[in-house]
C-alpha cells in the first residue's frame, strides 16, 4: 500500500541546510497498524507529512497506492489526500466556528457528497463514536476527549484507506487516551491503514509494528510486542 | 457550497461583532462620502442637458475693453439677438430673457404672492429650450403681450384646486392683468434658468422704455441662440466679430472702448460659467475637481485601511485554513472562500453605506446649495458603484490572504505555525503618514477657519445691527409718510431715511478736492438727521445734520477713512466736490461696515436727504430700530400697514442683521465642510491607527510573549507598541504643521480684518491625535499584552 525507497528530505534556508530524512525506505501493507517512535527533531513528522502526502520529498521515491507521487504537485496531492487518507492530529484542530456535525461534515462537503447523503453519513459514524447527543455542541464546549472523538469521527466519514495520527493521545489523560487508542484499534481491525506517530510506549504498544527514526535515519523495525518485551526486561 | 461560505461567514462576524462593525462602519462611511461625490459629480455635469438641443445651444456674452477696463457679462443688448439670426445662416434659432432678478407680486384679493423667480421670455422660447409645456400651445403661449406662462406648482399655489388656465391676474398691483396662456412644468433643478412665471417678451416692449434696436443700449437680455450642426465656430466668431464693428465698435473708434460677443455653450454654464448674475451658483468646475480627488482619496484610503484591518484579522485563521487544506479543500476552493466573505462583507458595508447616504444626504444638500436625491440618480449608476464599490474592496481584500494561500504550506500551519505577515511593508507606513498629514492639516484649519467666523461675528462693526429694519419707499414723500404711520407704535423707537444700507446695495462716485487728486472713489449715501442715532454710529469731530434744507444741503459728512484715504489731520471745512458741485465737510464719523469683513471699509461721502436732488435715481428706505421683540411680529404690522397706506405699491424689507450674516453664508459653509472633511478625515486616520496596530499586534505576538517572560512590564510593552504610530505622527506634524500654517495664512490674508494665526492649534491639534491614537493602540494591544505567554509560546 505504501512503499518508499531512499526517502530524503532536505531544508534549507539562506545559511542552513538540514536534513530531515535521509535516504529512508520502508513498506507498509494494506490493514497494519504501524507506530513511528524516535526523540524529537528525528524527523517523524517530517516523514507523516510526505506520507499524509502535505507535503514533497526532495529525493527518492513514495509509492503510494500504486502511484510514484513524489513529484506530484499540489492539486494532485489534495486530490488523492481526500479521498484515501484521514488525519488524526495531537491538538485536534477542530474550527472553532463549525458544530460537531458541521466539523466532521467537512470533508464530505470537499468530496461533493450531497446534503442528504451527508447527513446520513455524519450521523451514522457520531452513532458509532457515541456522541449523537454532542452534534449540535461546539468544539470549545466539549473536553478534550470528545474533542479528539469528534476529530477521529471526521477522520473516517470519508471512509479513507489510511489514518494518520499525530500524537494523537498527547493532550489527552490516560482514561482519554486509551479511548482514543481502542477507537483507533478497532479501525484498523475493520481493515482500516492506520499510521502513528508517537512518543508514547503505552500507544505504541497497539501497533503491530514500530518503526524508529533517529537523525532522518531507520534505527530499527520491529514488531511492538517483542520491544515492548525487550523495553521491559532493561 | 455556497451555504457552506455563508454560514462560515455570519459566524464569524458573530464571533468578533464589535471589530466587524468597526470594520463596516468605516468602509461604509467611505462608500457614502464618496457615494454621495458621484451623486453630487453626476448632477453638476448634468446641468442643462435636458434640452433636446443642448449641444448647439449657445449663450452670448459680452467682453468689454473699456480704457483698459476689462469686464464680461452674460448679458447683451436686445438687438443683438435678432440681428444675428437675420445676418448668419449657422444661427438657426433664437430667444431672450430678461428681467430675472425683479421679484414680482401677484395680487389677488388685496393680498399677493410674490414670486422670485419671474421672468421675460421670448415666444421661441419653447423652440429652443425642451421645457414643457403641460398646457398651452408652445409656439403660441408667449407671443402677445400681457400673457404669461406658469409652472404646474406656482399655479396649485395661485390657484389652489382649480384649473388657473385662462384666469386672469395683475401683477405688481398695476393696472394691466395678464392672461395664463400655459402651465409649464416645474422647472428641473440642473437647469442655469429658473423660472415659476414667464412673462411674453412683447410685455417688456409695453411696460417699459427699453431700446430695441441698438446694440448698446440696454444691456440686460440673456441672448441664447441654436446654431446649426456644421457650424464652424471660427468663421462664426468672425462673421460676429465683423457685425459687432459694424453695429458698435465703429462709435468708439479712438476712445479706447472695445466690445467683442462670444458664445458660451449653454451646457457647460454650470460648471465652467465665469460671468456673474446667473440664476444659480456657476463656474463649479474647481468644486467638482477637489470633490472628485477627495473622492477618490477616501475611496483609496478607506480601502486600505479595511483591507488592512482584515488582513491582520485573517492571521487569526491560520489553523481553519490549515485543517481544511488538509481535509481536502483545494487551494481554488480556499480562495474562492475568502473572496466570498470578503465580498459579502463588503456588500453589506454597501447596503449600510446606503443608509448613510440617506441619513447624509440632507446635510450635504444643506451644505453644498444642492439639490441632490438618492433615488434621483439613474439605476445604472448605482447598480456601476454597487459594483465598484463591493467588487473592488472585496476583491482587494480577498487578494492578500488567497495570494499568500497559493504559496502557503499546511504542514507549517498545523503546527501552529503564525501566519507569516511580510515584515516591513513600506506603502502601509506611508499611507499611514498621510493620513495623519491630512487629518492634522485639516484640524488645524478647521480651528482656524471656526476661530476667524467667531471673530467676525464678536467684531464690531461700527454700528448696531440689531432690531434693524429698512423698508423701500419709492420717494422721499412716500418714506416721510410711512415713517410717520410708523411713529404711532410704541414698539418702534427710532427713524431714518437713508439712500442705502448696510448689506444692500451701495453707490460710488468719484469726488474731488483741490488738494487731493486724482481724487477718491467713495460710497455716496443721502440720510436724514436721526441717520448716525438711528443706526448708533459714533461721530467722530464736528456735528451732523440739523436740518433738511437751506444750508444743510451744502454740507457732507466724511467717514474716517476717507479722511485716511485723503491724508487730513482736520477734514472739517474742506471743500470736496463731484461734477462742478462742491459741499463742505462740517463732520467725520467713525467707521462703519456697509460691506462684509472681506473687504476693508471704504471712503465715504454723507449727504442730507433733502431739497436738492442729487440722490433722485436712487431708492430712498425707511430705516426702523424696534424693540426686542419676534421679527414675525415686526414683520406684520410693517406690511399691513403698507398695504393700507400704499395698495398698489410692493411691500420690500431686510432685516439687517438678516443681510449681514447672509454675506458670511459662503464662509460659514466653507467651515461646515472643512468641519465635515475634518471628521472624516479623523475618522478614516483613526480607522488607520486600529488596522496598523491590530496587525502590528499579530505580527509581535511571539516577541510581546518572549519579552513578558523575560519579566517586561504592561506599560512598556505598550509604549513599545505605541513608538511606531507615534514616530510616524510625529513626522506627519512636520509636514502637516507648516503646511497648514502656510495655507491658513493666505487664506487669512483674503480678509481685510482676520485674526493672526494662532500657533496654540498645532500643538493641540498634534496632541489630540496623539491622544486618541494612544488611546486606540492601547486598547489594542493590552488584548494581546493580556494574553497567557504560555499559550502562545506554546502554539509557536
Amino acid at each position: 500500500m505504501i512503499k518508499t525507497v531512499d526517502l530524503t528530505k532536505v531544508f534549507r534556508t539562506e545559511e542552513v541546510e538540514t536534513t530531515a530524512l535521509n535516504q529512508v525506505s520502508f513498506e507498509i501493507k494494506e490493514g497494519e497498524f504501524v507506530a513511528i517512535m524516535g526523540p524529537s527533531g528525528c524527523g517523524k513528522s517530517t516523514l507523516l507529512n510526505i506520507l499524509g502526502l502535505l507535503d514533497n520529498p526532495s529525493g527518492g521515491e513514495y509509492h503510494f497506492i500504486d502511484n510514484e507521487v513524489s513529484n506530484y504537485s499540489e492539486k494532485q496531492r489534495a486530490n488523492l489526500r481526500k479521498r484515501n487518507i484521514g488525519f488524526v492530529f495531537q491538538n485536534f484542530n477542530l474550527i472553532d466556528e463549525l458544530s460537531v456535525f458541521e466539523n466532521v461534515e467537512l470533508p464530505l462537503i470537499y468530496l461533493g457528497y450531497s446534503a442528504s447523503e451527508r447527513r446520513k453519513r455524519v450521523e451514522e459514524v457520531l452513532e458509532q463514536m457515541g456522541i449523537m447527543h454532542r452534534k449540535n455542541h461546539f468544539p470549545l464546549q466539549l473536553s478534550g476527549g470528545q474533542q479528539q472523538r469528534v476529530a477521529v469521527c471526521r477522520a473516517v466519514v470519508a471512509r479513507p484507506h489510511i489514518i494518520l495520527a499525530d500524537e494523537p493521545t498527547g493532550n489527552l489523560d490516560s482514561t482519554h487516551g486509551d479511548e482514543v487508542m481502542n477507537l483507533l484499534e478497532e479501525l484498523n481491525k475493520n481493515g482500516t491503514t492506520i499510521i502513528m506517530v508517537t512518543h508514547s510506549q503505552r500507544d505504541a504498544s497497539y501497533a503491530q509494528r514500530i518503526i524508529r527514526l533517529f537523525d532522518g535515519q531507520i534505527v530499527t523495525e520491529d514488531k511492538s510486542t517483542e520491544f515492548v518485551l525487550t523495553s521491559a526486561a532493561h | 457550497m455556497f451555504v457552506h461560505f455563508l454560514k462560515t461567514t455570519l459566524r464569524k462576524f458573530r464571533r468578533q461583532p464589535l471589530f466587524a462593525v468597526i470594520n463596516l462602519f468605516g468602509l461604509a462611511t467611505a462608500m457614502a462620502v464618496c457615494f454621495m461625490i458621484v451623486l453630487y459629480v453626476h448632477s453638476e455635469h448634468g446641468f442643462d442637458r435636458f434640452h433636446e438641443q443642448s449641444d448647439n445651444i449657445f449663450r452670448l456674452s459680452m467682453h468689454m475693453d473699456i480704457q483698459g477696463d476689462l469686464r464680461s457679462e452674460a448679458v447683451t443688448s436686445h438687438a443683438v439677438g435678432p440681428d444675428l439670426l437675420e445676418h448668419f445662416p449657422e444661427v438657426t434659432g433664437m430667444t431672450r430673457v430678461a428681467g430675472w432678478n425683479t421679484p414680482v407680486n401677484i395680487w389677488q384679493d388685496g393680498r399677493y404672492v410674490t414670486s422670485s423667480q419671474s421672468m421675460y421670455a421670448e415666444s421661441s422660447f419653447f423652440d429652443v429650450f425642451s421645457f414643457k409645456l403641460l398646457r398651452g400651445n408652445p409656439q403660441t403661449a408667449l407671443t402677445e403681450p400681457f400673457s404669461v406662462v406658469i409652472t404646474k406648482d406656482f399655479a396649485a399655489e395661485l390657484f389652489p384646486g382649480e384649473n388657473a388656465m385662462g384666469k386672469m391676474i395683475r401683477l405688481d398691483n398695476r393696472q394691466e392683468t395678464y392672461m395664463i396662456t400655459g402651465i409649464a412644468e416645474n422647472c428641473p433643478s440642473n437647469s442655469h434658468l429658473q423660472f415659476n412665471l414667464l412673462r411674453s417678451y412683447p410685455t417688456l416692449r409695453e411696460i417699459s422704455s427699453a431700446n430695441f434696436y441698438e446694440w448698446d443700449a440696454n444691456i440686460n437680455a440673456f441672448t441664447y441662440v441654436v446654431l446649426a450642426n456644421d457650424a464652424d465656430m471660427d468663421v462664426l466668431q468672425q462673421k460676429t466679430d465683423a457685425l459687432t464693428h459694424e453695429k458698435l465698435n465703429y462709435k468708439y473708434e479712438g476712445m479706447g472702448v472695445h466690445i467683442r460677443l462670444q458664445y458660451f455653450p449653454v451646457k457647460d454654464i454650470r460648471l465652467h460659467s465665469p460671468f456673474n448674475h446667473d440664476m444659480i451658483e456657476t463656474g463649479t468646475a474647481g468644486k467638482v475637481w477637489v470633490f472628485s480627488v477627495i473622492a477618490l482619496f477616501v475611496l483609496f484610503v478607506a480601502g486600505f485601511n479595511y483591507v488592512n484591518l482584515t488582513i491582520a484579522r485573517s492571521g487569526k485563521r491560520a489553523k481553519e485554513v490549515g485543517v481544511r487544506a488538509v481535509l481536502g479543500a483545494g487551494k481554488d476552493l480556499l480562495k474562492k472562500q475568502f473572496y466570498f466573505e470578503s465580498i459579502f462583507m463588503t456588500a453589506a458595508g454597501f447596503l449600510a453605506s446606503l443608509i448613510l447616504v440617506e441619513m447624509l444626504l440632507p446635510f450635504f444638500n444643506q451644505v453644498m446649495q444642492t439639490d441632490l436625491n438618492m433615488f434621483g440618480a439613474p439605476w445604472w449608476l448605482i447598480a456601476l458603484l454597487a459594483v465598484i464599490f463591493t467588487g473592488l474592496f472585496g476583491f482587494l481584500a480577498g487578494i492578500y490572504p488567497s495570494w499568500y494561500m497559493s504559496r502557503f504550506q499546511p504542514v507549517k500551519i498545523l503546527k501552529g505555525e503564525f501566519w507569516q505577515m511580510p515584515g516591513r511593508f513600506q506603502p502601509r507606513n506611508m499611507l499611514l503618514l498621510i493620513q495623519f498629514v491630512v487629518s492634522l492639516a485639516l484640524i488645524v484649519s478647521t480651528i482656524v477657519v471656526f476661530l476667524q467666523i467667531r471673530y467676525f461675528s464678536r467684531m464690531d462693526l461700527g454700528f448696531d445691527d440689531k432690531n434693524l429694519v429698512v423698508v423701500l419707499a419709492d420717494n422721499h414723500e412716500n418714506a416721510q409718510l410711512f415713517r410717520h404711520r410708523m411713529s404711532e407704535y410704541p414698539l418702534f423707537s427710532e427713524f431714518t431715511l437713508t439712500t442705502s444700507f448696510p448689506g444692500g446695495s451701495l453707490y460710488v462716485e468719484g469726488i474731488e478736492s483741490e488738494d487731493i487728486s486724482p481724487g477718491i472713489m467713495a460710497q455716496r449715501i443721502w440720510v436724514d438727521q436721526q441717520f448716525l442715532q438711528t443706526m448708533d454710529v459714533r461721530l467722530d469731530t464736528g456735528r451732523f445734520f440739523v436740518a433738511d434744507a437751506g444750508p444743510e444741503t451744502e454740507y457732507v459728512l466724511i467717514n474716517r477713512a476717507f479722511e485716511r484715504k485723503a491724508g487730513w489731520a482736520d477734514a472739517i471745512g474742506k471743500n470736496i466736490g463731484r461734477e462742478g458741485r462742491t459741499y463742505r465737510i462740517i463732520g467725520v464719523t467713525d467707521d462703519f461696515h456697509m460691506q462684509s469683513l472681506h473687504n476693508e471699509v471704504e471712503p465715504m461721502v454723507i449727504g442730507v436727504l433733502g431739497s436738492r436732488r442729487q440722490y433722485a435715481q436712487l431708492p430712498v428706505w425707511v430705516m426702523i430700530r424696534f424693540d426686542e421683540t419676534s421679527s414675525a411680529e415686526v414683520l406684520s404690522i410693517l406690511q399691513e400697514e403698507w398695504i393700507r397706506l400704499f395698495p398698489d405699491k410692493t411691500f420690500n424689507y431686510y432685516f439687517i442683521s438678516e443681510l449681514i450674516s447672509d454675506l458670511y453664508v459662503d464662509d460659514h459653509s466653507f467651515g461646515r465642510l472643512f468641519l465635515a472633511f475634518t471628521l472624516l478625515a479623523i475618522l478614516i486616520a483613526l480607522l488607520g491607527v486600529l488596522g496598523l496596530s491590530a496587525f502590528m499586534a499579530r505580527q509581535r505576538q511571539k516577541e510581546i510573549s518572549i519579552r513578558k517572560v523575560l519579566g517586561a512590564g504592561s506599560g512598556s510593552l505598550v509604549f513599545m507598541m505605541s513608538a511606531e504610530i507615534l514616530k510616524w505622527l510625529m513626522i506627519a506634524a512636520v509636514i502637516a504643521l507648516p503646511l497648514a500654517w502656510f495655507y491658513m495664512e493666505k487664506w487669512l490674508a483674503g480678509f481685510a480684518y482676520s485674526i493672526s494665526f494662532p500657533f496654540w492649534t498645532m500643538g493641540a491639534s498634534l496632541l489630540a491625535l496623539l491622544l486618541i491614537a494612544l488611546l486606540i493602540v492601547t486598547f489594542q494591544s493590552m488584548h494581546t499584552i493580556r494574553k497567557n505567554p504560555a499559550e502562545v509560546l506554546s502554539s509557536e
